[in-house]
């Protein structure tokens, strides 16, 4: 950024002030997250996936839990780690991955209660997962690890 | 973010401080030493420019306790966040006008 103060950059300095600004906000806004962080979401979300096989009652309880250890992990290492509290992601970024994993487990509510064919459970366990993997995969590639 | 008109802002203009608020901009509250080890400032350049900042408003300050240590948390006003978007705004415009 070589603006000085007091008088408007070119637009070519605006252009990198911009880019530098938007890679300072991403660096506080998506830390870098290791692998493991990917995958055990991954397990969380294909988790609850499976837990809407129990029993109502049973399944309440471990969605809960489940959820909990999710938002849990996600407070932990990316929300409020070391020098940060209450990191934001931008609404725009995580409209994809909330909108996949969303869709997912409302296309199988929706085709369990009108067929009853609740295996479709098992399925939306493998794709959610499946899902957070790919989405963790271009999440480090682009934010690192 | 409330969205203002796009306006240059003199005292957010200058590099650093605009570096920090984008990264103030990125979570509720941020610690010194976070922003000091990625702005690769000294203690008193970045006190100097959260100062300036203090003073006008646009960053808010205040200690607390974390493993039995007083750490310095630092966050954007509300005045300050709209200042910071009318400066993006200004610095798009700019791009933008100079594509078109």
């Amino acid at each position: 950024m070589e603006t000085q103060a007091g008088q408007p950059p070119s637009p070519d300095e605006a252009k990198r002030t911009l880019h530098e600004l938007g890679r300072d906000e991403s660096a506080v806004r998506y830390p870098p997250l290791p692998q493991w962080f990917f995958l055990a979401m991954a397990a969380l979300v294909a988790g609850l996936a499976l837990a809407q096989l129990l029993e109502s009652s049973d399944s309440s309880r471990a969605t809960f839990a489940l959820a909990v250890v999710a938002v849990v992990l996600a407070s932990r290492y990316w929300l409020n780690r070391d020098g940060v509290s209450w990191a934001s992601a931008r609404f725009t970024d995580m409209l994809p991955f909330v909108l996949g994993i969303l869709g997912t487990f409302a296309a199988s509510a929706v085709i369990a209660a009108t067929t009853g064919a609740s295996w479709v459970w098992i399925v939306a366990a493998a794709l959610a997962g499946a899902f957070v993997i790919r989405t963790g995969r271009t999440y480090r590639r682009e934010f690192g690890e | 973010m409330t969205a203002r008109a796009p306006a240059f802002n003199e005292v957010i203009h200058a590099p650093q401080r605009l570096r920090i608020c984008a990264m103030l901009s990125g979570a509720q509250k941020l610690e010194f030493g976070l922003l000091q080890d990625r702005l690769g400032l000294s203690k008193s350049a970045l006190s100097k420019h959260l100062t300036l900042l203090v003073e006008a408003g646009y960053v808010r300050h205040e200690r607390a306790l974390r493993d039995s240590r007083s750490r310095l948390w630092l966050s954007l006003t509300p005045e300050g966040a709209r200042a910071y978007s009318a400066h993006v705004q200004a610095l798009q415009q700019i791009v933008a006008t100079h594509e078109a």
